[in-house]
């Protein structure tokens, strides 16, 4: 490899390593550093009733942004708590397409009718969290999720903040 | 369609194919710096035109946990191979391939190894094992007088490790669909647990039969072949320590990360072999690992910028206004990993899994079958797991290459046919006896041992021994009843 390729590609490659040291600083800069150990298994999705993700609270405190997007698939709010929320915020239409809720506006749909969300930012999902503790339940290794709901409701950023 | 989304997904489809084919030389920017550069270019037109694109875009699209535990496991392999854990698994095996039963009996349990006791991450399994498997190839090749048996002995395993995250119940790729999905936890591993046992052998066959890959007739990398010496006492401690530290913690799963696992496992052995923190660094393999790392970065910006959008709703096109229909779409969806593969199923199957489930349930309806979601997501999440063997730019399968000094990416199309010959096993266990999430059930029992049992029989024979020779028919008993109970 020419000498000029070698100082690119080793560049390159501290970058990535780097990538995984900024994405550990962030979680520890969050105030939720054990959000590293999660398996990203899933199983506390499985029992959330309002179709929660849960991983999505915890991507949002490694990454240290509460407006990371997240799955909420069984929310229900009127279209136009949706648009104040957040206009950007994915629902579903009755025949199943995703659309932004703005873009539900535009196409005409009353914003006092009910949807149903698909994706929004952690913090607004937090919002509609139930506090059951199903998911940690579900954890394997039974990490606090409900700390970072807790945290996101109560102050809309993460305790690092 | 937003034609930044169909951009981002050219341009990364363009950089796959592109340093896979040789086109983008590796010599001249290795995948890493390609993906990362991707990343970059992606990153940039979505930002030009108007999408929010933040740091956290991509860190949030990152998994660590595999990454963790692959660089747990290094390190752990360090250790293993400094105490003389390699020696002493390569002496225990040797033994056993001296027994009645023989090697046919001590391969099939080689290579299925990995998928009895699965691991969040194959690798974890191939760095210790690896050099077991050449020892115990090139014995068999000398026995036999076939130069082709070590690659069998290397990508049987190579093959078995990588698809073994699929059915892995502490993190692998089939919790994740199954927590995505929804279904019982546990449930999807035991049709995976069968098709990659089948992936395996037909890989070998492959091998043996049609692609005839040929390493040197002795090993070239001499030094990391077990030597044959005296073995330390702490060597036979930690490789029993390894074994058995690894099946509690399958059978258990304690709420304790398997990473925490591994580094407590690793300062049990520094401390009674003496060890330094030197010595662990030997196990560790940095290319993987940022392959892996590059490869999330730009599944961030695909995500960021639009770009898996566009493929769902492309493939919807395609099976709503083409002859290929649902059921071709879904095959192709199914394989998509296998044609693309990258160095971890993660990458791909991450961001893929929700259209899978969107298609699945539209396949069910249009098909009049509600199994065919779980028989479809599975399908796609074996696929995905084991696509990390083939692939080109930092799999499993370049580890084989590089220790049998191979050259050129020879393992990569026997994998792929095994795994694409092999994934609709999952598909017709599920079909045929469902879904459940205890592997004590009649159905799998019986499956589980008699597909076993034939695949020690295959073994048999592809190893030049005659078939109903007892090592292969009772290996593969073993393994069957070892799938039941881990």
């Amino acid at each position: 490899m020419k000498r000029h390729f070698l100082i690119i590609n080793t560049c390159g490659i501290v970058l990535a390593v780097g990538f995984l040291i900024y994405l550990c600083a962030s979680a520890l800069y969050s105030g939720y550093p054990w959000s590293l150990i999660c398996y990203y298994c899933k199983k506390c999705n499985a029992p959330c009733v309002v179709g929660i993700d849960p991983q999505g609270f915890i991507a949002s405190s490694y990454s240290n942004d509460p407006n990371v997007s997240m799955y909420v698939t069984n929310g229900r709010l009127p279209l136009g708590r949706a648009m104040e929320v957040d206009p950007s915020m994915v629902v579903q239409a009755e025949d199943g397409k995703k659309l932004s809720a703005a873009a539900m506006k535009r196409k005409g749909v009353d914003p006092g009718r009910e949807v149903l969300t698909y994706r929004m930012r952690a913090k607004e999902a937090a919002q509609l969290c139930l506090s059951c503790g199903a998911c940690e339940k579900a954890c394997p290794i039974g990490l606090p999720i409900s700390a970072i709901v807790k945290d996101l409701r109560e102050h809309g950023v993460f305790r690092g903040k | 369609m937003d034609p930044i989304g169909i951009i981002s997904i050219l341009i990364f489809f363009g950089t796959l194919f592109g340093s896979i084919k040789g086109w983008i030389p590796q010599r001249v920017l290795p995948i890493q710096v390609a993906l990362l550069a991707a990343a970059a270019l992606i990153g940039i037109l979505a930002f030009l035109s108007g999408k929010e694109i933040h740091a956290s875009s991509f860190v949030s699209a990152t998994t660590l946990h595999p990454i963790t535990a692959v660089i747990a496991g290094f390190i752990f392999a360090g250790a293993l191979k400094a105490s003389g854990g390699f020696d002493a698994a390569t002496d225990f095996v040797r033994r056993i391939s001296r027994t009645p039963l023989g090697i046919p009996f001590a391969v099939v349990l080689l290579v299925n190894l990995p998928t009895i006791f699965a691991m969040p991450c194959g690798r974890i399994w191939v760095s210790p094992l690896m050099p077991i498997a050449l020892m115990l190839g090139y014995e068999v090749a000398k026995e036999r007088g076939n130069p082709t048996l070590p690659a069998l002995v290397v990508f049987g395993l190579v093959v078995n490790a990588a698809a073994s995250c699929g059915p892995s119940l502490i993190g692998g790729i089939g919790v994740l669909g199954e927590g995505m999905g929804r279904y019982g936890t546990g449930s999807f591993s035991n049709p995976q647990s069968i098709a990659i046992v089948v992936i395996t052998v037909v890989t070998m066959a492959l091998l043996r039969f049609v692609f005839a890959v040929a390493g040197p007739s002795e090993p070239d990398h001499g030094d990391d072949l077990p030597q044959r010496r005296a073995i330390p006492e702490h060597g036979y401690f930690s490789f029993i320590l390894f074994v058995v530290g690894l099946a509690v913690t399958v059978v258990i799963q304690p709420p304790v990360p398997i990473q925490t696992i591994l580094v407590f496992l690793t300062v049990v052995v520094m401390i009674i072999a003496r060890l330094s923190v030197a010595d662990l660094l030997d196990g560790i393999l940095l290319h993987p690992l940022t392959a892996m790392i590059s490869g999330f970065i730009v599944a961030g910006a695909l995500v960021a910028s639009g770009g898996f959008d566009v493929l769902l709703a492309g493939l919807d096109y395609l099976a709503l206004h083409t002859p290929l229909g649902y059921i071709g779409v879904a095959l192709l969806l199914i394989y998509l990993p296998i044609v693309f593969p990258m160095p971890c199923g993660r990458i791909i199957a991450v961001s893929l899994i929700p259209g899978v489930l969107m298609f699945g349930e539209r396949l069910a309806a249009v098909l009049g079958r509600p199994p065919l979601q779980a028989v479809l997501l599975i399908s796609f999440i074996l696929s995905a797991a084991a696509s990390c063997g083939p692939s080109p730019i930092g799999g499993i399968g370049c580890l084989g290459e590089g220790n049998m000094g191979l050259k050129g990416y020879v393992s990569g199309r026997p994998q792929a046919l095994g795994i694409f010959l092999g994934v609709p096993v999952a598909a017709l266990v599920v079909s045929f006896t469902g879904l459940s999430q205890s592997a004590f059930t009649v159905s799998f029992s019986v499956i589980s041992i008699c597909v076993s049992v034939l695949c020690g029989l295959a073994t048999n024979v592809l190893l030049g021994f005659k078939v109903y020779h007892p090592g292969g028919i009772l290996g593969g008993a073993l393994v069957g009843a070892l799938l039941i109970v881990f």
